[in-house]
Parts: structure tokens; sequence; C-alpha cells
């Protein structure tokens, strides 16, 4: 299926490095696309499908952890995978705890890079698969779900719907099935992955 | 033979030269008073041993009386100024005993001038004279002894409880080696001059004065104290002199630690400037290796993957040549030449790389009688560099905009070359860093090759600037002081 080929979007200022890693996943057998600055990044149209970030750390402007902070803010991320000059510490756990896949040092290994890529891009994979999941639920099972993701009893879900606590538990188990959520915590994450606060209308 | 003379000259030769020596020590020293108070008592001395060979060899009772005076007078001087050596050298608390003794010494001379023979004898009878075993003849007095010669004989014996007990307290202090000595040749000097001189002066002995003779003891002391503390300021002088080669070595030791520093920064920036290509490299080498290992490797991907590696090497190769020449210490050589000639041999040299890339290059290159004293291959290094930067600028330009001029300008005693390409400028953040050695930037490695042309052209004297035209382009200017004619 040549249409689910994932693409790697590479940000990188510097055009020999760029072009040369470019080369390097299209060999890999990965679409490519590649950006000169962070700005030309952010101009391009948002991208739905399979695939993942690889972020030069040090670029002019807006360098690379200021961009993942933006995509972040945005909801609007795709795993990412960083490339830095030097071994930054500092630089990496930041980059890690606001979602970063992984933080390499130039130059790279094709190994540790391609494994790296090939990371984000299953964790791609399983936030599209839980979109496509939480997009088969009806509107009446997304707001229950919001709310047992929330922490409320069946009790107060039922009282603040309006409906009996057995409806509850019908849409609940719902929820449970359509998502293939095993318990409570992968139902959270699910969501949570999914990067949305409470629906519309939630008071 | 007159041993007698021999030996008192000797002795007052002795005082003499340590009493100078002491006067010397005080007038280098003008605070220190010990000095003074040493150079009057041993001064004193010697004047009491001269006036001693006066009175062995005396023969008249009236010019004996005047001499006992005259001794009398300078050996108030030596016990006044020894008394308050004492005082000040041993640091005693007792403040009145040494005053005490000064002021029965004043009384002491008064009523010594105030008799004629002096505050020894009321009256002197006869004088006798005896021989030496050696045949030598000396003079001694017989008289009715003077009542006041008791004040002397009590200073003597005050002078010499102060000192013992200056000495013990000395001593406690823990200032042994100066209680012992100071003290201890004081001791000596009253023991011998304070007991012999009332029993010549009674006629129990029938010898000469030997008054200065006993301050020999004490010469013998600061002679000693003397050279100790010269021993002791050499050392002291030795140990500062260590100390200041210890200092100038961790001062070189600094230098060397900022010089280490500095080639830190440079290997800091120079790893991070070389880190770009290599990692290109692998990552080109990586994806070559890739695509031959398809059944149809895609060639034109391959060669543009040569070139790409190609073009990184020598980009690698060309900072760690730059990095060199920072480095190196070249000594420059300063002659006279036009600089309107050496512009153009290195705009010569660039002919070929010009026209690869359309580049139209215009010259205004005023006077050929223009000259400059300076390091003629350092400011070629200079032109060089600021053409390959412009060159540098002009290759991504459009075609219409790929003009580079160069002019030289005579400005009050100085000449201008002035370097202007139609490029897209300077970036304005860069700008104020363009003569900074480590700011790194996309435009590669041109930091470090300005930085070097701003330190060839200051040692010449001359300056250099660099900022963005108004109507687009950058414009480097480097501006020398003219050669003076017939210099």
């Amino acid at each position: 299926m040549p249409e689910a080929k994932p693409t790697v979007f590479v940000v990188d200022d510097d055009d020999s490095l760029r072009r040369a890693l470019e080369r390097l996943l299209r060999a890999a057998g990965y679409a490519v696309e590649g950006f000169a600055s962070a700005q030309a990044y952010l101009a391009r149209a948002r991208y739905h499908g399979p695939g993942c970030l690889l972020l030069d750390l040090a670029m002019p402007e807006i360098d690379g952890l200021e961009l993942q902070a933006r995509l972040v803010h945005d909801a609007e991320v795709l795993p990412i995978v960083f490339l830095s000059g030097q071994a930054d510490i500092p630089a990496s756990v930041r980059a890690i705890k606001l979602g970063a896949v992984d933080f390499l040092t130039k130059p790279a290994d094709d190994d540790a890079l391609l494994a790296a890529v090939g990371a984000a891009l299953a964790r791609r994979a399983e936030q599209l698969q839980g979109q496509a999941r939480l997009a088969a639920l009806s509107a009446r099972e997304r707001e229950v779900m919001y709310l047992v993701v929330q922490g409320l009893r069946n009790k107060q879900i039922a009282a603040q719907l309006g409906v009996t606590e057995k409806t509850v538990k019908v849409h609940r188990a719902r929820v449970m099935e359509k998502t293939g959520a095993r318990s409570l915590a992968e139902l959270v994450r699910l969501v949570g992955g999914e990067g949305m606060g409470r629906p519309p209308g939630a008071v | 033979m007159n041993l007698f003379v021999i030996a008192w000259s000797m002795c007052a030769g002795a005082c003499a030269v340590i009493g100078l020596t002491q006067f010397v020590l005080w007038l280098r020293e003008p605070d220190r008073g010990v000095y003074l108070l040493s150079a009057t008592m041993s001064l004193a001395a010697a004047a009491t041993a001269l006036v001693e060979i006066a009175l062995m060899k005396s023969n008249e009772i009236a010019r004996y009386g005047r001499l006992l005076q005259w001794e009398n007078a300078t050996v108030f001087a030596l016990i006044v100024s020894l008394v308050w050596f004492v005082h000040l050298r041993l640091g005693s608390r007792r403040r009145w005993l040494p005053a005490l003794i000064t002021l029965l010494w004043c009384t002491t001379l008064v009523i010594s001038f105030f008799f004629p023979s002096s505050i020894v004898f009321s009256e002197i009878v006869r004088l006798d004279a005896h021989a030496t075993a050696w045949g030598e003849s000396y003079t001694t007095a017989v008289g009715t002894l003077n009542p006041w010669v008791l004040v002397p004989n009590i200073a003597s014996l005050l002078m010499l409880a102060y000192v013992a007990d200056a000495s013990v307290q000395a001593w406690r202090a823990g200032k042994r080696l100066r209680a012992l000595l100071v003290g201890g040749s004081i001791i000596v000097f009253m023991l011998l001059g304070g007991i012999q001189a009332p029993l010549i002066d009674a006629g129990l002995l029938r010898i000469p004065y030997m008054i200065s003779f006993a301050f020999l003891a004490i010469v013998f002391a600061l002679a000693y104290e003397l050279t100790d503390s010269t021993r002791r300021a050499s050392i002291l002088e030795r140990q500062r002199a260590e100390a200041l080669a210890d200092a100038r070595e961790a001062h070189e030791g600094f230098e060397r630690l900022a010089r280490a520093s500095l080639l830190g920064e440079l290997v800091t920036g120079i790893a991070h400037e070389l880190n770009q290509p290599l990692a290109a490299i692998l990552a080109n080498a990586q994806a070559a290796k890739r695509l031959l290992a398809a059944p149809a490797p895609d060639f034109d991907e391959l060669r543009a993957i040569v070139d790409d590696v190609v073009r990184d090497d020598k980009r690698a190769g060309e900072m760690i040549h730059r990095l060199r020449e920072l480095l190196q210490k070249r000594a420059s050589q300063r002659e006279r030449f036009p600089l309107a000639a050496l512009v153009r041999e290195t705009a010569d040299l660039l002919h070929a790389e010009l026209r690869a890339h359309d580049i139209r290059l215009s010259l205004e290159l005023g006077d050929p009688a223009w000259t400059v004293d300076a390091d003629r291959v350092g400011l070629q290094q200079v032109v060089l560099n600021l053409l390959s930067n412009a060159i540098r600028a002009l290759r991504e330009a459009p075609e219409a905009d790929r003009q580079l001029k160069l002019r030289l300008e005579r400005r009050n005693g100085a000449v201008r070359l002035i370097v202007i390409d139609g490029g897209p400028g300077i970036a304005p953040e860069v700008l104020p860093h363009v003569f900074d050695p480590f700011y790194t930037s996309n435009m590669g490695s041109l930091g470090m090759g300005l930085a070097i042309c701003k330190r060839i052209v200051e040692a010449q004297g001359g300056t250099i600037e660099a900022h963005n035209r108004a109507d687009g382009g950058a414009e480097l200017g480097v501006t020398l002081p003219m050669a003076k004619r017939n210099a």
C-alpha cells in the first residue's frame, strides 16, 4: 500500500547535512520532506498522516526546542527525533519531557538514526490508531468517555448528563469496546495522546 | 716599645669602626634610634680610649686633672647612650631607672668640670711614673679622693642592676639571644669598667684606666649582631627573590592556562563547525551504501552524493586551514609597496573563480603611487579573504546583481581599500559580530576569516570596518596609513 508510506520531515538549516539526511531516509524507504528553517516547516499545511519529525536543535531564530514547544502548544505534534551538534543534557531532558522520542548527537550513525525514526513512526501509528478508534464513538459515548477520564464515578456522570446510572454503564462498556482499551489507565493514555482537554460543550 | 699605645689605639679603632658602621645604618634608617645610640656609645668608647692614652702618658698634674674631666665627659656620653640603648633594645618596662642613671651622670659631668681634678680627686698630690717589663712608661695619679665620686659609682651600680633586670625580662619574653648578647656584654663591661675605675682612682690598682677596653665586649656583641642581621637580611633577600621567582612562574602558568583556554575555545568552535560537514559526509556515505545495495542503483543520486561529500570535505579542510592560519605565528615583514599593484595582483588570482560565477569585477585603483609600509603577504591574505567572502555572497545572488567593485581612495594621509559586492548584504544580527573569531552563523567560517583580517590590518596600524549599503550589498573598508615620502 504505497499511500501508507510514512513521511519524515527533516528540519535543518545546514543545506548539505539536510540533503544527506533526506537521501539516507529515502534510501531507507521513507518519503522525505526537507525544510531549511522552523518557519518553513510551520508554514507547511498540517499533516495528518503517518510520519515524524527529524529536528535540528541549533537553528537561527526559532531553534528545535522552540519549534517543539510551539507544536505541542498547538496540539499538532508529530513524534520528534532531535539531532544536536553536541550532547546537550539540559536540552535533551527538556526535549524528552516534552515528548521527544529520541535525542541524537551528530554525526549520528544510520542504525541509530533509523531506529529512532522507526520508534517515532511507531508512536505515530499508535496515535493514529487511537484517533481512529475515538472517531468511531458516538457523541454521547464521547461525552461519557471524557467524564470517565476526568475520574468521575458512574453515579456522578449519570447526574451530570441527566441519565440513569445503568445507561452510563452501557455507554462506558461500549467506549471500552470500541477503543479497545482494557483499563481506565489505557483509556486515559489514549485520550491524552489525542492531546485534547475536554469535549466541546462539556461543563 | 709602646704596647699600651698600640693596644689602646687598636681598641679606639675597633670602637670607631663599629660606631661609624652603626652611624651609617642610622643614616639609612633614621627612624631606628638604637643605631644612633650604639653609634654614639661606640664613638664615645673610641674617644675614651684616646683620652686614656693621653692620661697614661701625662706627666703634669694640671693636665692630668683636665684629662680626667674629659674622660668623664666621654664616659658620660658612653653610659647615657648605653643605658637608653638597653632600654630600647631589651624593651624594659622601667623608664625611671635609665632616667635616674642619666640624671646622676649629668650631675657627675657638671661636678667634674667644677673641680680642677675632676670628680675623681679633690686634689692630685703627685703623679707616679711606672715602667713595664717591656720598658714602656705610664703614669698613675695619687691624691685625695673626691667624695662626689660616689655619684658615678652609685650610677654604675644602678646601671648593673638595671641591665641585669632588663636582660632577665628580655630572656623571659623569649628574646634570649638578644638578652644574652646585649645584657651579657654590658654586664661584662660594667663589671670590668665599673670596678676597675674606682680601684684605680683609689690607688689600689696601679695600672692605666681600661674603661675603653671593657667596652670591647660590647663592640664584639654589636659586631656579631650586625653581621647576623646582615645574614638575616640576605636570607630575607633570597626568600624575596624566591617568592618573586614563584610569582613569575605562577604568572607564566597563568598565561599558559589563558593560551590553553583560548585554544579550548578554538577547539569548541572548530569542533562545532567541523561537525556539520562530518555529519553530512557520514549520512551521505551511509545513504550511498544503501543505494548501492539496491538491484538498480540510482547513479544520478550517487553522483550527487559524491559531489556533496567532496564539497563537505573541502569545507572541513578549509576550516582546519583557517584555524592553522589563525594560530600560526608568522613573522610579519614590513616593506614599502604600492597598494594598487597588490590589489590588482590578488584580484587576478581569483580571475577564474570570478568568471565561473559570472561575477563582473570593476577596479578603480586611483593613483599607482599610493604606497604603504606594511606586511605585504599579510595584506594579500586580507584582500584575498575579502574577495572570497564577496564571491561567496554573490554566488547565490541574481545574475544582474553579481557585481564586485574594488576601489582605492585617498583620505588625509591614509589609503582606503573598499570592497563592494552587490550580494544580499550581511544579516543585521550577524553584522555586529563579523569580526568575532568564533561567531558561528550560516556564513560558515566567514567570521574566522574576518577576524584574521582584522588582526593583520590592525598590526599594520590600520582599521577595518563592515557595513551594508543602502542600495543593497556589503561594503568592507580597510584603511591603512600612507607611507611617508622619502622616509
